[in-house]
């Protein structure tokens, strides 16, 4: 059922429907598993933009009352006393809390395997949902019924699995959504964004989340649009392709994109764009991101919230045990490379230049939004792999894998990806990048696709 | 030769905490707090703007250079007074730095001042080594600190005692500080003596306490180079009970505490009109303005020192003598009985409910004998306490009724200055509350009745 359609039915029928959805996604978490937390609907219709439509959260974004773990051990019982601005936001318009989804631990990893409930990917049980936002991306694919979810992005956990579960994802600029109530994983780089199966419902969650909010100082004083009453462009959009991406890309998803932009080329001026810091977008990402990552994990050591133990030793001893166990491998290795990164000695080498080539990056993002309104590229450089394919994977072999995703999120742009089809059974998807606070755009070239 | 350097902690004298809208004033433990000081996952700092205009103002104090752009840096340690195990502080742009204060005729050179946030409060159940366990107040954390860090330009304790209460005279005249509040001047101490390496006394409370451990410590290290030893370089800890210094942790490697930008605090802009506006509110010293005064209006230096005790204090008296041209009696009134007043009800001047003008007119009734200066004197009390002059006469009767209890002692032949004695010993009896001038015509009649 689409939400427009949902939108317009009276009270009671809307109450019926939002029952029937509780009970989908029970089915859904049996079969796929895409909850950490699954909340009950307490059968209050309200009014409001959303008028009662479910909508999930990342299990990183807290929810007063509601146990929220950020797919960590270390977090495993805890239940905030204070809910998120994004969370306020969506209940002050009617919206119901479905449940809290699985993600990578803290947002660490690009297939959401990273974490005690791994989810499965929507088109095949056997293939991984994709990472960090894994359980929004297999959620929203499943459900029927109306649903929105909101997700997180700090490097492209939202692209990634929203493209490999052929759903939209917007993320939009670093900014543009308060962050207050979002645990953090990178501050520099975390954005707030959602997952739809429609356009309208990516559109109408922007316009209910967006705007300035005083908890969080990165938050940014732009006018919030009516994203919700876009539609398609009313003039001809001029696009870049980012063709130095093809090289990362599966053959296939490059040409299948291709295709697709050239067949609406009576509504958009396609060029061939280079992107020269493309190669040097991923180094700069993870260097950044670790040593944020290091410093924000360093508040969970049992003593105020979170994994308690029986307090044993001097507290350093029982910091490090309860760290021990509370956070897993991959957290472990992103606490070790981003405390090194950041050490006197090294600090000039890694961390200081990461952000210098950031600068970089941004700087040629604008330079191209000079000459174009989006910038285009693929989503993932595959399709969804296999459980047991990335069971034997390399960290840096992962960390490769976000190459397509990083240079946006890198720069704190806006970008949005888009089902263009399938391959091998499988969805696949590619991106349109906008310049800061350009949603709109992002909105109405996705409307070009919608029915394709 | 002995070298002294200090890095001062002051408490800024702000309603709020830097990151948090909690009062910085509070009864019991752990109740001003919030997700924010306790550092709950998904809070963010929100910056207390009144704080920066504070320490602005206290570096435009110490002649320092302010910044025109600066940012906060996160400080990574464990320990377990800190809620997010990093303290936010300023490590590479302080707001001040270069600057100078002077005390007698030496002058202290300040390297920087900068701001941070204060850990919470630990409270130890025995002595630093011997607690079995600590309580921890979290009513401290995140409390604005200015840290004032001063090259090593004392020779002794006595040239730090002077500097640290000149400091505590200006920071409470300026408003910055309030010395009421528990603990509020922290030091750690460097002291090196020639033929040593520098040794670091952490976090000394009250002048007193900073004094003794810094003669302690001369007298320690001196000592031992005096019997051929090396003093080597480490922190130490002053136990107040003991009045002696304990070593903590060696030294010998700089801790590396793997500083990164604070990324959710936006960098901050001061324009030069700002602190133009600032400097001017900082204006006139006390020691400039209290020499001003004794030339100026030709007071006593005793009575000068009292009303530059307090900033309105001194524009009390300046305002007062535009209306009344005897100096040396306005003075006296503030410098004296309303200073003492004030101290007696443990405020300042800011905090009791007189105003300028309604103390003005008191001053004046004073000297146009409407108020005679006894009863005047009584009156401050409640004035200040008040804000109103609460003026009871005494009814005919009372009157009459106390005479009559002096009646035998009123004899025909009593002299003026029998009459006076008399006239005291009634006006003390009934608080002052009648004029003398009509008690005086009450026993003269009363004497001119029993010669009859």
């Amino acid at each position: 059922m689409k939400i427009k359609e949902f939108l317009e039915k009276d009270a009671k029928t809307r109450k019926e429907i939002v029952e029937k959805a509780f009970e989908e996604a029970e089915k859904i978490q049996e079969e796929y598993s895409p909850f950490i937390t699954l909340n009950k609907f307490d059968g209050k219709i309200e009014e409001g933009k959303l008028k009662g439509i479910p909508v999930s959260f990342k299990d990183s974004i807290c929810t007063k009352g509601i146990r929220t773990t950020a797919g960590s051990k270390i977090l495993m019982n805890y239940v905030p006393p204070f809910d998120a601005h994004v969370v306020e936001k969506i209940k002050e318009n009617g919206g119901k809390i479905l449940g809290k989804t699985a993600m990578d631990e803290f947002g660490f990893g690009s297939f959401c395997i990273n974490t005690f409930i791994i989810p499965k990917n929507a088109y095949d049980k056997e293939r991984v949902s994709g990472g960090s936002s894994g359980g929004a991306a297999t959620l929203t694919a499943k459900m029927s019924y109306p649903h929105i979810a909101i997700a997180e992005s700090t490097g492209g956990s939202i692209t990634t699995p929203a493209s490999f579960n052929g759903v939209y994802g917007l993320t939009p600029t670093y900014g543009r959504v308060s962050r207050y109530g979002l645990i953090d994983y990178s501050n520099s780089l975390d954005k707030i964004g959602i997952m739809s199966k429609e356009i309208f419902g990516i559109a109408l969650g922007l316009e209910i989340i967006a705007g300035k909010d005083p908890r969080d100082m990165t938050s940014a004083n732009v006018p919030v649009a009516s994203y919700s009453k876009i539609g398609k462009p009313n003039k001809k959009l001029k696009i870049g392709v980012i063709k130095n991406t093809e090289k990362y890309t599966r053959k296939e998803i490059f040409s299948e994109m291709m295709n697709k932009l050239q067949k609406n080329n009576d509504i958009l001026e396609i060029h061939d764009v280079e992107m020269n810091t493309l190669d040097y977008a991923l180094y700069s990402y993870y260097i950044i991101a670790m040593a944020e990552a290091s410093t924000n994990l360093s508040k969970y050591c049992g003593l105020r919230y979170g994994l308690q133990k029986e307090i044993e030793g001097n507290y350093n001893e029982y910091f490090s045990k309860i760290r021990a166990e509370g956070f897993g491998d991959e957290a472990k290795r992103r606490i070790i490379i981003g405390t090194f990164v950041r050490m006197a000695g090294y600090k000039d080498k890694y961390y200081e230049k990461a952000l210098k080539v950031r600068t970089l990056v941004i700087n040629e993002f604008s330079e191209k939004f000079k000459d174009f309104d989006l910038l285009v590229l693929p989503s993932t450089p595959n399709i969804a792999p296999k459980f047991k394919e990335v069971e034997r994977i390399e960290p840096i072999e992962a960390y490769k894998f976000d190459i397509l995703t990083i240079p946006p999120n890198l720069a704190g742009l806006p970008h949005l990806t888009i089902p263009i089809g399938k391959l091998e059974n499988m969805p696949i998807g590619m991106q349109a990048i906008a310049n800061k606070f350009e949603e709109e755009k992002l909105i109405s070239f996705g409307y070009i696709f919608e029915n394709d | 030769m002995t070298k002294i350097g200090l890095e001062i902690h002051v408490a800024l004298n702000t309603k709020t905490k830097l990151f948090c809208k909690d009062s910085t004033e509070s009864n019991s433990p752990n109740t001003s707090v919030c997700p924010i000081c306790l550092g709950y996952p998904g809070s963010k700092p929100q910056l207390n703007k009144k704080a920066i205009d504070l320490a602005i103002k206290a570096a435009l104090m110490l002649n320092c250079k302010v910044r025109t752009k600066f940012w906060f840096d996160r400080k990574i340690y464990f320990y377990p007074d800190l809620a997010k195990n990093f303290q936010i502080t300023q490590h590479e742009a302080t707001i001040g730095y270069d600057g100078h204060f002077s005390i007698r005729n030496k002058e202290i050179r300040i390297r920087e001042i900068h701001l941070e946030e204060d850990p919470a409060k630990i409270v130890y159940t025995g002595s630093i080594e011997n607690s079995k366990y600590v309580l921890l107040d979290y009513n401290r954390s995140g409390v604005p600190l200015i840290e004032i860090v001063t090259e090593p330009d004392f020779s002794n304790s006595n040239e730090v005692a002077i500097f640290l209460r000149k400091l505590i005279r200006y920071l409470e005249y300026l408003d910055l500080f309030n010395s009421s509040r528990e603990g509020a001047i922290r030091c750690d101490v460097n002291v090196s003596i020639e033929g040593g390496e520098r040794v670091e006394v952490k976090n000394v409370s009250g002048i007193e306490n900073i004094k003794r451990a810094i003669d302690y410590e001369i007298l320690r290290q001196t000592t031992l180079l005096n019997k051929g030893e090396k003093i080597k370089r480490e922190t130490r800890h002053f136990d107040e009970t003991l009045g002696i210094t304990i070593g903590l942790r060696s030294k010998e490697t700089e801790e590396d505490y793997g500083y990164i930008y604070e990324p959710d605090i936006p960098i901050i802009k001061i324009n030069e009109e700002k602190i133009e506006k600032l400097k001017n509110e900082v204006g006139e010293l006390p020691d400039q303005r209290k020499e001003r005064l004794v030339l100026q209006y030709k007071i006593n230096n005793e009575l000068a020192t009292a009303i530059v005790s307090e900033r309105d204090l001194a524009d009390l008296f300046e305002y007062c003598c535009k209306e009344i041209n005897d100096y040396q009696f306005v003075a006296k009134w503030i410098g004296n009985y309303l200073k003492k007043s004030l101290n007696w009800n443990n405020i300042k001047f800011s905090q009791s409910k007189v105003t300028k003008e309604k103390f003005l007119e008191f001053l004046k009734d004073i000297k146009n004998n409407k108020i005679n200066e006894r009863e005047a004197k009584e009156l401050i009390k409640t004035f200040v306490d008040s804000g109103e002059i609460v003026r009871v006469e005494s009814s005919k009767e009372d009157i009459q009724k106390v005479i009559s209890e002096f009646y035998d002692e009123i004899s025909p032949s009593l002299n003026e200055k029998g009459i006076n004695h008399i006239i005291g010993k009634i006006l003390k009896k009934i608080n002052y509350k009648a004029d003398p001038k009509e008690l005086k015509k009450l026993i003269e009649k009363i004497k001119e009745e029993k010669s009859k």
